[in-house]
């Protein structure tokens, strides 16, 4: 079938496939002349040989591979006979190959360059550096009207020199997120978070996008946070919540006591049952608990619907006794004085109307003895006093004079003098504040009484709420709750030990101290709900405070929860115990007898991990992560987010 | 049209073989009893006797210890001592690093990468002859870098050796019949030579009588001896039987020296090969002695049908008639063969007498030892068809047939351009070639046992390498006569127009034809990493292969 | 017997699982380290790539020692197909957002079908070109058939002198001139149906019975080189096939590392 013969060595020449051209005729489905084309690609000739002219004679030189000496040899006038009209040598396949291959490199930079060199307002999405449209909010942003690569890439507005120079740079993305976003702590350590300040560099250092992965679509959640992702830092690993999540540390959720003394066991167990308090009980958790307005928190109703109908006697009742007139072992001050400031009493007055009208009688004294002094009152200083004043209210002899002073002084200006000794314990302000509502008139009538030895007698029967004073001393009486001026007694009392120094002042501040916090008796009962709590800072000065809000202070940023969607899931009713289940055994009041607040027993049972995976498990509903931990600390905008905004559409134009 | 450029065109003998030759020399030569007794006017006269030592000899100096020829070389020339003396090393060969064998020229990294843009791919591109260095860059030519034994009665004690001295022709064996040197000789004394090119040295056994008897006197002296030594079969024999059964073996030869022309001529006119192949023995004859072959190949056939089925090949070493005559010395009658055996071209055979085989071999020869036809005859049609195919084309001649595999090859031309890619931009070779079933064998020199090529180039351009053994050609000294590729059965060697770097075909100012060269493979001599086509091939579809190791070989494919 | 050839790609394959477990691995550990696992694929799918495209260099290189290429093509085809795992393990999705990116998927998974497609190609033909039991070069195929036009048109004219009429010229000039200006049936050829074979039998059929006996041997001739046109068709067919999936593969190839090299140079100016 094959023919051998056009094997043979002079029949068949090397195939080139590194000549770049084949014959013309071989296009045309000819057969190609055995000259083929020349290395410029042109025909290699139209003539078979070129004869050699020699002796007078012409001689064929047609080669022998293609066919030797021909028949009919060279014409007459030296030409060869065998001629062909010349052909256009094409180029071989393998040449166009080449081409094809670098055709496509050259479409390639050019598609490049062309979108380079117009890049586009608003078009980006034809940009040969465009991996993907943005997400949501991203995809609005924009500088001057077009779209703000440089918002994000620093590098997408530069120069061509600065451009290719970034190549090799480092692109600080993070720094240009952080340009608009902030948090409670540093972005790129984990959580946002340092423990007392201090960073674990052992941890690493976190990207913004090692979570958030940009351009991969308008819909993409690019916030979205897997469980894996957690897993990757936290050491205790888990598959799930219900599988293998930790059991919370009980007590969950109760690790710090409320700012309130509220005693659910006692309440619900004791009084609330009580045949003379049961009428102004709540019938359930609502009456108390606004569940309608659940959240992260359940609101309560406060103090005026809650507690009012049984403990509003009690916050008016307690009188707090600022200052008492005492037993005195001598009078130290010059009647003269106490006359220059009070005038004479109506005893007095007609007492010496008595001596003048004897004296005019002729009956004449002589001068008189001094007459012994006996002590009017028998009572005890006041503590508030002994604070203020410096005295100690034991010292019967050591407490005379500077009293007697004092309420001389007052007989002068009234309640001046005590601001001034307060304002030497506190501030200015807040002496004022101590004192505020006190008339001069009542603390002058006092003190000239005082000073004379004598009782101040109340002028009416009823002594009214607010600044009062009796026989021997001044009290104060609490208007309602949340009395401004004994909610200032308080804190000036809870702060006094922490701020005031020296042995005895202390131990006097001490005693004031103790005596405003005595849950049973302290003045305005405000003691008995409001926990006096440890606030010391962190530079060692012992802090405490009454507790005023129901609500604590600390924002628990990672874990929330959401009452709200768990309501009436065991039932029709609101079922709060289905979590919170009372204990009655819990020593719930005992544990406010110190000032540490994390030293709490709840009356509640801890909350435990099972009640939450009878929903929260693989068939149920979510148990992710995210769901209950949130990553960042206190996310924010930067005020310069607002430079990217875009502008809503026609406002651009005016060229405003 | 392409310019065309004239330079002259090379001659024989426009590059001597010694080029220092001087008149003198000749002059002294002709005097020398070895030459005087040689009958001048028997030389035509376009090959004058002085011309041949003019320009087919040269003389050589030696020193003590200088190898001359190493046993293994493919050497094209034969050496006649003039004075002095030299050894030849008999047994044991000597080590290889002893003998400072010369490694051919590999190229560099840097050389072998520059190939791609030394390359043109403008074809055949050639440096103008006589611009350069005129042509003379005779692979042969032995230069200063000569190897040398430092000591020599060391090797002499530890080696067998025998002492050659003036007057003895050595090398013939291995330049006329195309062979390996089969032992290495080195200079013991300071030694004059005269190394004859083997064109030489057959125009002076074609011309001279007395040389004529004396070449093969040698020739078949040398070729027994070392052929028996050499033969696994013998290997167990005392060297006193050996010398014995070598006093009585015969020396024959079959088939003729220039049997390439015949065999084309006979394929062309599609002949039965087999019916004109001379038998050596016949199936059902007795046979009175064990064959050996020599050289050349020999066919193994037995009568099927209506034709002749080709059982196997046998080639250099190989022997025939063993299990008939062995039979027939245990049994006590006379054994017939059972197979024909036929020269495939030119055999050389050594027929050792039945006699000494039954004296001398038989009584140490275990029946394991003794091969039979059997699994031979046993084989399939199916199975033997490729090599039936291999024997009728010549293949067998083959140490490095192309063979391509069409089932996997997907004629993307990769072996080509890495060919010429590695030829300065121009294939060595053609992707066609007979096939057989999936198997191509491409028109790739296959560098042949029996190189036939070399007979007849009148310059010796086409040689042996030195080295590897590979059948080269010297582009500087090939004179584009097409001698070679005439001769060769398998049209693998092909002559090319040659042109100047601006595509100029170069023509001789003569006559005004082409100058051309013969090219053909030379399986990437000098390049790094051996043939470029088959590691080129990227579906394993090419093989280099010899068609004996063809069976074990394509169970590897 | 384990061939060579199956050994090879059984340590291609070795190495090339191991190595996208190494990668898978490392992504693994980089994933959840929260670290940006683009990185490594996009490097690692950038040397594949490049790794990839080396193998037309070492084509050109086969002057070197470079190993065979029949394993660089076994390389060739395994890495090939690794790249598709570590392309999508590096895009994470099928078909991306941004016109660029898609431009890009587009070029990797043209260059990846019309690999794909090649290496089927590369397989099948060859085993069917045997079958027609010829071989010839494809660059040569045009000389053949211009040969065997030139015997025709000789054959013609000679038959229309041995026997005086031009039945069989007419036809031929009519219909058969058509067959044999250059090669026909391709699309048949390619699907291995017998469309050229069967053209011929019919056309060669319809003539017979207005011929002349001294015709006829003229016809049997016409027929049988028309068989043997018929089956260099099929190799212009089967080997133009061979040849041209490359004229797709090829500018995809460089497209795609020309594209993906600029994809590295925006990555590393936008984002790192």
């Amino acid at each position: 079938m094959i023919d051998f013969s056009k094997f043979r060595y002079f029949a068949s020449a090397y195939e080139r496939p590194s000549f770049k051209y084949r014959c013309g005729r071989m296009a045309r489905w000819g057969k190609a002349c055995a000259r083929g084309p020349d290395i410029s690609g042109s025909c290699g000739g139209v003539t078979e040989c070129t004869p050699l002219f020699r002796d007078g004679r012409h001689y064929c030189r047609r080669p022998k591979r293609a066919g030797g000496d021909c028949f009919d040899g060279p014409l007459p006038d030296g030409a060869c006979s065998q001629s062909h009209p010349p052909c256009a040598p094409r180029r071989t396949l393998r040449v166009w190959r080449g081409r094809a291959a670098l055709a496509a490199i050259f479409i390639v930079i050019s598609l490049i360059a062309i979108s380079m060199s117009s890049r586009p307002d608003g078009v980006a999405g034809l940009a040969f550096v465009d991996p993907g449209p943005l997400s949501g909010h991203h995809a609005n942003l924009s500088v001057e009207g077009s779209v703000a690569c440089t918002v994000c890439h620093a590098a997408a507005g530069a120069s061509a020199d600065t451009w290719l120079a970034s190549v090799v740079t480092h692109a600080d993305m993070d720094g240009q997120c952080t340009d608009c976003h902030v948090f409670g702590g540093p972005s790129n350590i984990a959580h946002n978070r340092t423990l007392f300040g201090v960073t674990r560099p052992d941890l690493g250092e976190t990207t913004c996008r090692s979570c958030h992965k940009e351009h991969k679509g308008a819909e993409a959640d690019i916030s979205k946070l897997t469980d894996a992702q957690c897993n990757t830092c936290h050491l205790t690993r888990f598959d799930s919540f219900s599988r293998n999540h930790a059991d919370f540390v009980k007590p969950f959720p109760y690790r710090k006591r409320n700012n309130i003394i509220f005693d659910h066991a006692s309440h619900i167990g004791k009084h609330f049952s009580d045949p003379k308090t049961a009428a102004d009980a709540p019938a359930n958790c609502n009456g108390c608990h606004l569940t309608e307005q659940a959240a992260r928190y359940v609101p309560v109703v406060g103090y005026q619907e809650a507690c009012s109908a049984c403990h509003e006697d009690q916050v008016i009742g307690r009188e707090m006794a600022v200052l008492r007139f005492p037993e005195f072992d001598q009078n130290y001050l010059e009647e003269s004085e106490i006359l220059d400031a009070c005038g004479l009493t109506p005893q007095q007055a007609a007492d010496l109307f008595e001596r003048l009208r004897a004296f005019e009688e002729g009956d004449r004294p002589d001068p008189r003895e001094p007459e012994e002094y006996f002590a009017y009152s028998l009572e005890q200083a006041t503590v508030i006093g002994s604070l203020l004043t410096g005295i100690d209210i034991d010292d019967v002899a050591g407490q005379s004079e500077p009293l007697q002073r004092l309420f001389l002084a007052m007989t002068r200006s009234g309640q001046d003098p005590l601001v001034e000794l307060a304002a030497t314990r506190t501030t200015t302000a807040g002496a004022r504040q101590l004192f505020a509502g006190l008339s001069p008139e009542l603390a002058r009538q006092t003190a000239c009484q005082w000073a004379r030895n004598v009782e101040y007698v109340r002028p009416d029967a009823e002594r009214p709420r607010g600044w009062g004073a009796d026989e021997f001393s001044l009290l104060y009486r609490a208007i309602g709750h949340a009395d401004p001026v004994m909610k200032s007694w308080m804190d000036f009392a809870a702060a006094a030990p922490g701020r005031i120094t020296g042995e005895e002042d202390h131990q006097r501040a001490l005693a004031m101290r103790t005596l405003f916090a005595d849950r049973k008796t302290g003045p305005g009962a405000c003691a008995k709900c409001h926990s006096l709590e440890d606030v010391s800072t962190s530079d060692g000065v012992e802090q405490l405070a009454f507790k005023w809000s129901y609500y604590r202070d600390e924002q628990r940023s990672q874990k929330f929860f959401n009452h709200q969607p768990h309501l009436g899931l065991s039932g029709p009713e609101i079922a709060c115990e289905s979590c919170h289940r009372l204990n009655a055994d819990a020593d719930y009041a005992g544990s406010f007898e110190d000032f540490d607040p994390t030293l709490f027993v709840s009356n509640f049972g801890s909350v435990e991990r099972a009640t939450c995976v009878d929903c929260h498990n693989e068939t149920g509903v979510r148990q992710d992560c995210t769901l209950c931990h949130r990553y960042h600390e206190d996310p924010k905008f930067n005020k310069p987010v607002t430079r990217y905004m875009v502008k809503p559409k026609g406002e651009g134009d005016d060229g405003s | 049209m392409a310019d065309v450029v004239s330079v002259a065109r090379p001659q024989r003998w426009d590059t001597p073989f010694g080029p220092d030759m001087t008149d003198a020399d000749v002059d002294e030569l002709l005097r020398r009893p070895e030459i005087a007794s040689i009958d001048l006017d028997r030389f035509p006269a376009h090959t004058p006797l002085a011309g041949i030592l003019r320009n087919d000899t040269r003389l050589v100096r030696f020193a003590p210890g200088d190898i001359v020829v190493r046993e293994g070389d493919y050497g094209n020339s034969a050496f006649l001592i003039l004075d002095g003396g030299m050894r030849v090393v008999i047994a044991p060969s000597l080590p290889r690093n002893l003998l400072g064998r010369q490694v051919v020229e590999r190229k560099g990294f840097f050389d072998s990468v520059a190939q791609l843009w030394r390359n043109s791919w403008v074809p055949e591109i050639r440096d103008r002859p006589g611009e350069s260095s005129r042509m003379v860059r005779d692979a042969d030519l032995r230069g200063s870098a000569r190897a040398f034994l430092q000591d020599i009665p060391a090797i002499i004690d530890q080696h067998r050796t025998a002492s050659i001295s003036a007057g003895t022709l050595f090398g013939e064996l291995a330049a006329l019949g195309r062979i390996q040197r089969t032992a290495t000789v080195f200079a013991e004394t300071d030694t004059l030579a005269l190394e004859i090119r083997w064109q030489g040295l057959r125009e002076l056994r074609k011309y001279d009588e007395g040389w004529r008897r004396q070449i093969d006197a040698t020739y078949r002296a040398n070729a027994l001896k070392n052929h028996f030594e050499e033969n696994a079969l013998f290997k167990g024999l005392r060297s006193q039987a050996l010398e014995k059964i070598v006093e009585t073996t015969l020396f024959e030869t079959y088939g003729s020296f220039d049997w390439h022309a015949s065999y084309r001529q006979m394929r062309q006119t599609g002949g039965d090969v087999l019916d004109d192949e001379p038998v050596i023995a016949r199936e059902g004859n007795y046979p009175d002695g064990l064959l050996l072959i020599r050289a050349g190949f020999a066919r193994v056939s037995v009568k099927l049908g209506n034709g002749r089925r080709t059982l196997t090949y046998l080639g250099a070493g190989d022997h025939y008639g063993l299990s008939a005559l062995y039979d027939g010395w245990k049994s006590g009658e006379a054994g017939a063969l059972d197979t024909t055996l036929s020269a495939l071209g030119y055999v050389d055979v050594l027929r050792v007498p039945a006699g000494m085989l039954e004296e001398h071999l038989f009584p140490i020869l275990t029946p394991a030892e003794v091969p039979r036809v059997g699994e031979l005859v046993a084989r399939s049609l199916d199975e033997d068809a490729l090599m039936e195919w291999a024997v009728e084309e010549r293949y067998v001649n083959a140490t490095q047939a192309m063979l391509i595999d069409l089932q996997k090859c997907t004629r993307c031309d990769d072996c080509v351009r890495a060919c010429a890619a590695t030829h300065e931009g121009n294939p060595r070779f053609i992707r066609h070639g007979r096939t057989f079933d999936n198997y191509m064998v491409a028109n790739a020199c296959m560098h042949c046992i029996d190189p036939v090529c070399l007979i007849g180039c009148p310059t010796g351009a086409i040689h042996r390498s030195v080295e590897s053994g590979n059948v080269i050609i010297n582009d500087d000294t090939c004179i584009g006569c097409a001698t070679c590729a005439n001769s060769c059965p398998y049209d693998n060697i092909r002559l090319v127009e040659i042109r100047e770097e601006t595509g100029a075909v170069m023509t001789d100012p003569e006559t005004e034809r082409p100058i051309m060269k013969a090219t053909k493979c030379d399986l990437c001599e000098g390049q790094l990493g051996g043939p470029a086509c088959v590691r080129a091939c990227p579906h394993d579809a090419m093989h280099r292969i010899d068609f004996r190791e063809l069976e074990e070989a394509a169970k590897q494919w | 017997m384990v061939s060579s050839r199956m050994r090879v790609y059984l340590m291609c394959w070795l190495f090339a699982v191991a190595a996208l477990g190494i990668i898978v691995l490392q992504y693994v550990r980089i994933d959840n380290a929260l670290g940006d696992t683009s990185l490594l694929t996009g490097y690692a799918l950038y040397t594949t790539l490049v790794f990839l495209a080396l193998f037309n260099l070492r084509k050109r290189l086969s002057m070197l020692p470079l190993g065979r290429a029949s394993t660089w093509f076994a390389l060739h085809i395994v890495i090939g197909l690794l790249s598709v795992v570590l392309f999508w393990l590096h895009t994470g999705t099928f078909w991306s957002l941004g016109l660029y990116e898609q431009v890009l998927m587009l070029l990797f998974y043209g260059a990846c079908l019309t690999g794909i497609t090649g290496y089927a190609i590369q397989r099948i033909i060859p085993a069917r070109l045997i079958q027609t039991e010829y071989e010839v070069i494809f660059e040569r195929i045009p000389g053949e058939i211009a040969e065997i036009r030139a015997e025709v048109e000789s054959l013609i004219l000679r038959c229309t002198d041995v026997s005086g009429a031009d039945t069989l010229a007419r036809h031929y000039t009519e219909t058969a001139d058509w067959y044999f200006r250059r090669p026909r049936f391709l699309l048949s050829h390619v699907f291995g149906t017998q469309a050229g074979e069967h053209w011929l039998h019919q056309n060669i059929g319809i003539v017979r019975r207005y011929l002349r006996d001294s015709e006829l041997p003229y016809l049997d001739r016409l027929y049988e080189l028309g068989q043997r046109k018929n089956r260099i068709d099929q190799h212009y067919a089967l080997q133009g096939l061979m040849k041209i999936w490359l004229l797709a593969h090829l500018p995809l190839s460089t497209g795609l590392i020309t594209l993906a090299t600029w994809h590295l140079i925006i990555v590393h100016v936008y984002a790192l």
